[in-house]
């Protein structure tokens, strides 16, 4: 396999596989948020603010991947 | 927020309606006769344009002053019925627009941080319409297609044969894609000799878009991350005084024995928190707008047929999103800060394991 090939596959499984596990957790977040704000529609502003946070959290962790596939693709390595 | 939901959606219907016009346009089903590949670029390019000591203006960054120029417009000419005093401003998109976006905005201000919203209001604004201007100034027909006709920058990128079209007087300059040449190694360094008058220098061509969306630079996202991160830093500081330094360096928390070094330690990780802030607001705007950048190209190039319409007005939707992620987690970080945490029960009220 030459570089440029193993760097587009690389690139391809670090986004791919890393987007599982943070897509896992917004799915969670956002069902236990919709839950919360249907229960209770009074507090749903405050749960919205709390959700974003979350979600962004566990998106950081899709960024990650993100970064390391930009990197993989646009940063050569020599 | 009715109002801005009816002003998104009718701007998505409006776009995806252009796609049955843009196809006639096209004389082959998905082989346009100037199809070519556009350049997928994560650095911004440099544009053939002076600037300070011979540095190159990069195309982001020239769309960012562009960007700049036009929020102060709009913001000017929506708020000029405002500072009239005003209630009901008369018939006009920008007005209603501009008020409709910031009225939610100082709204949910208010939610989040109660009265000490209205001062975190207006850097928050600002920042929102920057970026919301500039994720919707790219989905513009031209904006990273009309440029300079150019010798590739990096060798990965194609080049093809310039090719010229004559409407009357006026001479454009293409790519012609079913031509594409190989780069010679030895071609004419990429500085200020591909503007289109000079297009029998470059051999193999490719086209440097003028305006490039403004969050595809890292530059612009990572500058935006680094002033908010300070900003809330120095908010933390105004309402908190220096005990919002503990919340770094729990010195008096060494007093209290061998329990107390664990609260110490996690000092030292909230710094880490901090900076990884700054990576993912940084990346999380770059990530989704670049992505965005570069789905339109594919799709537009696999079936330049309807199809991408619907994906533009996806992208109008993801860039009013993230704008408006961006602005929220910025106004829930500042009032984090202003939030004193250490009172009752510092243990306890660390927000669990940032990162």
């Amino acid at each position: 396999m030459d570089l440029e090939a193993a760097r587009a596959l690389g690139a391809g499984l670090a986004i791919g596989l890393g987007a599982i596990g943070p897509g896992i957790g917004i799915g969670l977040l956002t069902l236990g948020a919709l839950q919360a704000m249907g229960r209770n529609p009074d507090v749903a502003g405050n749960i919205l603010t709390n959700m974003i946070l979350g979600v962004a959290f566990t998106e950081a962790i899709a960024i990650y991947a993100l970064v390391v596939s930009l990197i993989l693709m646009f940063v050569g390595i020599q | 927020m009715r109002r801005i939901l009816v002003i998104v959606v009718s701007l998505a219907v409006v776009i995806a309606l252009c796609g049955p016009v843009t196809t006639f346009l096209y004389s082959g089903l998905g082989k346009s006769p100037y199809g070519a590949l556009p350049v997928v670029s994560l650095p911004a390019e440099p544009l053939p344009i002076p600037w300070f000591g011979g540095e190159q203006m990069t195309n982001t960054f020239f769309t960012t002053l562009l960007m700049d120029a036009l929020v102060l417009l709009m913001v000017g000419l929506g708020l000029r019925h405002a500072r009239r005093g005003q209630l009901v401003p008369p018939k006009g998109f920008l007005s209603n627009f501009v008020e409709a976006l910031s009225e939610t905005l100082a709204n949910f201000a208010e939610s989040v941080a109660g009265r000490r919203g209205a001062s975190i209001f207006p850097l928050v604004a600002t920042i929102f319409f920057l970026v919301l201007v500039g994720n919707w100034f790219k989905l513009l027909p031209g904006a990273e297609s009309i440029g300079f006709l150019e010798t590739p920058h990096a060798a990965s990128v194609p080049g093809y044969a310039p090719r010229e079209i004559r409407w009357g007087p006026v001479v454009f300059y293409t790519v012609d894609g079913t031509q594409p040449v190989a780069r010679a190694d030895e071609a004419e360094p990429a500085a200020g000799t591909g503007h289109a008058e000079a297009a029998g220098l470059c051999t193999s061509c490719n086209i440097t878009p003028v305006i490039r969306g403004i969050a595809t630079d890292l530059n612009f996202t990572l500058a935006l991350a680094l002033i908010t991160m300070a900003i809330v830093q120095a908010y933390g500081i105004r309402s908190q005084g220096g005990r919002y330094l503990l919340k770094f360096f729990n010195f008096p928390a060494l007093a209290k024995g061998p329990m107390g070094i664990i609260e110490f330690a996690a000092g030292i990780l909230e710094i880490i928190s901090e900076i990884s802030r700054i990576i993912s607001f940084a990346f999380r705007l770059l990530g989704n707008i670049f992505a965005g950048t570069v789905l339109i190209f594919v799709i537009s190039s696999l079936v330049p047929f309807i199809l991408p319409s619907g994906f533009y007005a996806l992208e109008v939707f993801i860039g009013l999103i993230q704008a408006a992620v961006f602005a929220l987690l910025a106004m829930i970080f500042i009032n984090m800060a202003t939030v004193s945490h250490s009172g009752e029960h510092p243990a306890h009220e660390e927000p669990a394991a940032a990162h």
